[in-house]
């Protein structure tokens, strides 16, 4: 039926830039009125939920070239930030390296969600569940403002730190270190392969699939043959808290050996310094204790094999 | 045991409409589109509680697209809906009660043009302090939702001195019980199409479970008659009993009727949450006694019910739960006092269980903290105090005898996972936070609706000129699979082939009175109807048969395809075709029947005549960390008679038993100040069949007494009401903590690493 809809609700604009200046240039011209998108799976939630209105300009980051394809490079695997998350899961390089970024991945909402949602969109969101594995493999991000481009660690950039994210800024790749710490060992291969490098990846939710995170933690960090810990990172999320790492428990366990006296400090120490979440469905205080007892029974396991 | 494509003992049958709903392929009501259809849209209360002020509509009516917007000053009938007693607004006149009360309706050309007008509208409001507990409610000094106050209906039954019998028991125990008010979360949200016809008639195409009683309540609204209403209802995207009472239709109906033009309803599943019906929350206290030897001496049980802001189902659900709060056991002593209470917190209603599951949560978790103070297994515990089969029902009125208490008891003793409870709670010494546990609960549950509420039934049998055997029910088919359940019962009796056989059901142009498809009663109403209409139309077409054909009619027999004759020695053959019987003569053959679900002869409000018994026992296992449970196997024993359809009986079990574990472990839909939290399935969590454990046993029990005359019992409830407090049972086993409140909260379950680590090692030294 023709009709006029003259004050009917406008869709907004979508413009599919090639580059990704371009892309940075069409949100600073038209600043709060546009947003990036990549999959769209989050936004679209927002949008529905109320959380932020939809906007007038779409700037979508599908087509950007610089987003695109995973790399090998010297000492880092680079995961376009326009890559989905399926594509990341069945990529090669990432296999090899990025074992605990697919662990994290395989637990990230649904599969026709993970075929649309980019690696980009999920660290965007400040929440996503592959920002503790990426902090936990010490990943960097190279950014994209206007003509420059610069690395930081992805904690920086997810805790705000000083310069570190603006908001007109894209992501572009993420850096994952191409090393021994970050190639896919489960704690069982340590002793067949002697090798000290381990790595683990958990996350807690209200079922067994397809859900929110209550917790989520990650850790890598090596055993030198006398049992010291060194190069240890821990990290911890969930909710709506930005994922952070947890520097005060590292120094504790860094230099130091397994011993259940260590274990008891380690879990008051998260205990008493994660900030965590709190909502409807979890307290803080429930999400310190997951997240301390996951990260030390973990430990612990170790310290017993 | 019933499993999985079992086809010797049992006629396994793939039902008819599975491909199709499989596939995606299938056309859902909420799916139609006709030509000149207008889309429509419902605005709800802005606010949970507050006086009407003023409402504007001028500018949503001068909106592009717009066809109409409608108040409750276009209401020609009735302005109010409501299953028992019509008390909920079709549209609010100077009053909301809750988030999701209606206040105008738009059509428009698209459903963007009528969501536009909807924002256009404009709503004066002055608010009404906040009802958001039914205990402050209660109160003297809390607002009245209604004129007759805040209590909707109150319930009391009596046996003894449960008073002074306490002080005569060796060990009591008191607790207190809340259960979550959890959402049907159905695939296909509240919707449908509504066709105005010639002569002001109207065909409403949407789901329920009860046509005719929508085309009533719809009659009554329009002020039209009964007849100029047609509801085709089926199929259904899932119900549980959320679509009983009419949710969309009024204002389909209503724009439909105002515009002459075919409007389109569809809820999205926000507005689903907003307006529809949850099951309803109860707090249950429970003091119950036992005496030396451990025998049930009394148990007082005082039950309140949050029933929202509107009746709808509310005293048959709280009648239900007093039914079953004294649990299938002897005790002499007894008090139950219910009351059901008006608030804001959107609407209870029916749901799957109807206040059995409640009520059974509390109770059989009562028998668990016995069983412990008196030293005893659980299960033995329940034995000894289980009623016997002639005593009277739970509200002292006379009752089918039936022996199926002790056959699902058995059923449990014997099962695999009953036999893991004694064996070690660690799983692993490697993660010794990981405990495992076993628990099992039983019920029995009444099927129709109870002494006191109408409960017609009904059905008519036919050969059609086309030669079917059509069989006509107002039932729905909302997933349970009835129309295979229908197919089976036909094909047994006729013995013939699926193709001869025609069902009609959901549509009340088409069928007779059969009643509701709820409360367990579809499947004995078609056996008691096709017990007397089989017959008749039997001897009927052979009767016709053997006249045409010359054959003495004690030798013919129906068969696949027609009427067969059976010499004395000699091979069978087919005689004549059912279309050739049709067309003997002018006339269909058709057969008609009328009756009552079967009640009890003694007058007590509510209480049921037959009853089905079910037991589960299940293990889990409860991760101390995150306090996280996960179910590892379960074992289910239905004591309903034959399975008629052995895959819908499964289907129904099985699917019982997985919603009862969201009601355990997930599911709470929750309000803040009214206003609804989990607004999606992102928050509001069911299981998904990550979650569901495949180590099932089913142990149907499908013996009757002898001359039984109702046949089949239904078990469309039974799987879902005793999970709960099996479940409970076994986190008690395995952890040691009792449980309360559901949906049982991790907080409660989970320790510290360090005590965890140091508990399990002091077990292994002791062990
Ligand atoms: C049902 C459902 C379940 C979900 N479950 C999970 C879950 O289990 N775990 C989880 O972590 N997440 C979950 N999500 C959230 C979301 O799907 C993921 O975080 C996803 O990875 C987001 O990616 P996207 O490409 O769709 O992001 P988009 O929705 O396109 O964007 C998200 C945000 O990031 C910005 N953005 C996108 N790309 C860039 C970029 N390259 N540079 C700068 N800004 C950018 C956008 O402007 C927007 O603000 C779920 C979502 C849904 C709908």
């Amino acid at each position: 039926m023709a009709m006029e809809m003259t004050n009917a609700p406008k869709y907004p604009e979508v413009w599919q830039p090639a580059a990704a200046e371009e892309a940075w240039l069409l949100k600073r011209k038209w600043g709060e009125a546009a947003c990036y998108v990549s999959g769209g799976t989050l936004l679209r939630t927002q949008w529905e939920n109320g959380v932020k209105p939809p906007p007038l300009h779409i700037i979508s980051l599908e087509s950007v070239h610089e987003l695109q394809g995973v790399q090998l490079t010297e000492g880092h695997v680079s995961v376009g930030a326009a890559v989905t998350l399926n594509e990341c899961r069945s990529n090669g390089a990432l296999q090899r390296y990025g074992g605990l970024l697919i662990e994290a991945i395989e637990q990230i909402a649904a599969p026709s969600i993970r075929y649309l949602a980019t690696i980009g969109g999920n660290i965007s969101s400040l929440v996503g569940d592959s920002i503790p594995a990426l902090m936990a493999m010490d990943a960097k991000l190279l950014i994209v403002r206007g003509p420059a481009r610069h690395t930081v660690p992805i904690r920086d950039w997810v805790q705000g730190a000083e310069g570190a994210r603006e908001p007109d800024d894209i992501i572009g790749r993420v850096l994952i270190p191409a090393s021994a710490s970050a190639s896919p060992l489960t704690e069982h291969d340590i002793h067949a392969q002697h090798d000290e490098w381990f790595q683990f990846y958990e996350k807690v939710g209200r079922r067994e699939a397809f859900t929110p995170s209550l917790v989520t933690i990650a850790g890598v960090g090596r055993l030198s043959e006398d049992g010291v810990m060194q190069e240890i990172r821990l990290s911890a999320g969930g909710g709506a808290a930005l994922p952070d790492r947890l520097p005060e428990a590292e120094k504790a366990l860094s230099g130091s050996r397994l011993s259940e006296a260590m274990l008891s400090l380690i879990h008051q120490t998260i205990n008493s310094q994660y900030r965590a979440a709190e909502d409807l469905f979890a307290g803080s205080e429930y999400r310190k204790e997951a997240s301390a007892n996951l990260i030390t029974s973990r430990l612990w396991k170790l310290m017993k094999s | 045991m019933l499993t999985r494509g079992e086809r010797t003992a049992h006629k396994w049958r793939g039902r008819p409409d599975g491909p199709a709903k499989v596939s995606g392929s299938l056309t859902y009501l909420t799916d139609l589109s006709v030509p000149g259809m207008l889309y429509g849209k419902v605005l709800r209360s802005a606010v949970p509680h507050a006086f009407i002020l003023d409402i504007r509509t001028a500018k949503a009516e001068r909106a592009p697209g717009v066809r109409a917007v409608l108040t409750h000053k276009d209401v020609p009938g009735l302005n109010r809906f409501g299953i028992v007693n019509p008390d909920q607004p079709v549209f609010c006149e100077d009053r909301v009660r809750y988030i999701g009360d209606a206040i105008a309706a738009v059509a428009a050309d698209t459903k963007e043009a009528a969501e536009y007008a909807l924002s256009l509208i404009e709503v004066d409001y002055e608010p009404i302090p906040l009802v958001d507990d039914p205990e402050k409610a209660l109160q003297p000094d809390a607002p009245l939702l209604h004129p007759g106050g805040n209590v909707l209906h109150r319930t009391s039954y009596r046996k003894g001195d449960p008073d002074e019998a306490f002080g005569s028991c060796v060990h009591v125990v008191e607790e207190t019980y809340w259960t979550p008010r959890q959402m049907h979360a159905y695939m296909e949200t509240e919707g449908g199409v509504f066709v105005p016809e010639e002569e002001g008639g109207l065909t409403v195409y949407a789901a329920t479970q009860h046509g005719f009683k929508d085309r009533m309540q719809l009659a009554r609204i329009l002020a039209v008659s009964e007849e100029s209403i047609r509801v085709v209802s089926s199929p259904i995207g899932g119900s549980f009993g959320g679509k009983d009472e009419l949710n969309v239709q009024p204002y389909g109906a209503l724009l439909a009727l105002k515009t002459g033009n075919p409007v389109k309803l569809h809820n999205s599943r926000r507005e689903s949450v907003r307006a529809g019906l949850k099951r309803h929350p109860m707090k249950l206290v429970m003091k119950t006694g036992i005496d030396a030897e451990g025998r049930l001496v009394a148990h007082r049980a005082e039950i309140i019910a949050d029933t929202g802001a509107y009746s709808t189902l509310g005293a048959p659900v709280l009648n239900f739960a007093t039914e079953h709060a004294m649990g299938p056991y002897r005790i002499p002593h007894i008090a139950v006092e219910g009351v059901s209470v008006f608030t804001n917190n959107g609407v209870s209603g029916e749901f799957r269980g109807f206040g059995g599951n409640q009520a059974i949560f509390a109770v059989e978790s009562q028998m668990n903290r016995l069983a412990e103070l008196a030293g005893m297994d659980p299960w033995q515990f329940r034995r000894l105090n289980l009623r016997e089969a002639a005593d009277p029902g739970p509200l002292g009125q006379r009752i089918l005898p039936t022996d199926c208490l002790p056959a699902v008891w058995r059923s449990v003793a014997d099962s695999e996972v009953w036999s893991r409870r004694r064996s070690s709670r660690l799983r692993d010494a490697s993660e010794p936070w990981v405990k495992r546990g076993v628990g099992a609960a039983l019920a029995m549950h009444g099927s129709g609706l109870g002494y006191g509420i109408p409960d017609p039934g009904g059905g008519r049998l036919s050969l059609t000129r086309e030669g079917k055997l059509e069989a006509a029910f107002s039932f729905e088919e909302f997933g349970q699979g009835v129309i295979a359940t229908l197919e089976l019962m036909l094909m047994e009796r006729f013995r013939c082939s699926a193709d001869d056989l025609s069902i009609v059901i959901g549509d009340t142009a088409k069928v007779p009175h059969s009643g509701s498809s709820t409360a367990s009663r579809s499947t004995t109403i078609a056996h008691m109807a096709l017990s007397k209409l089989h017959p008749q139309l039997s001897a009927r077409m052979i009767g016709l048969a053997a006249k045409a054909t010359g054959k003495p009619a004690p030798l013919l027999s129906t068969g696949p395809g027609g009427i067969w004759l059976q010499p004395e020695n000699g091979k069978a053959e087919r005689l004549i075709t059912y279309k050739e019987v049709a067309l003997l003569q002018e006339e269909e053959l058709a057969y008609e029947t009328e009756f009552h679900f079967p009640v009890s002869p003694d007058p007590v409000i509510g209480g049921h005549y037959l009853y089905t018994c079910a037991a589960v026992a299940v293990e889990v296992e409860v991760n101390t960390l995150t306090g996280a449970i996960k179910l590892l196997g379960k074992h289910h024993a239905v004591a309903a008679g034959p399975a008629v359809n052995p895959m819908g009986y499964i289907g129904q079990i099985e699917g019982g038993s997985v919603m009862a574990q969201g009601f355990t472990l997930s599911e709470d839909a929750l309000l803040q100040d009214g206003h609804y939290k989990t607004e999606n399935l992102d928050t509001y969590i069911i299981p998904t069949i990550r979650d569901v454990t495949e180590d099932v046993t089913l142990h149907a029990i499908e013996e009757l007494p002898q001359d039984d005359p109702y046949g089949p019992r239904g078990i469309g409830e039974v799987g879902s009401v005793a999970l709960a407090p099996a479940i409970a049972l076994a986190v008690h086993d395995a952890v040691g903590s009792w449980i309360t409140r559901l949906p049982i909260r991790r907080e409660e379950l989970m320790g510290a690493f360090p005590g965890i680590l140091k508990r399990s090692c002091k077990g292994a030294d002791d062990s």
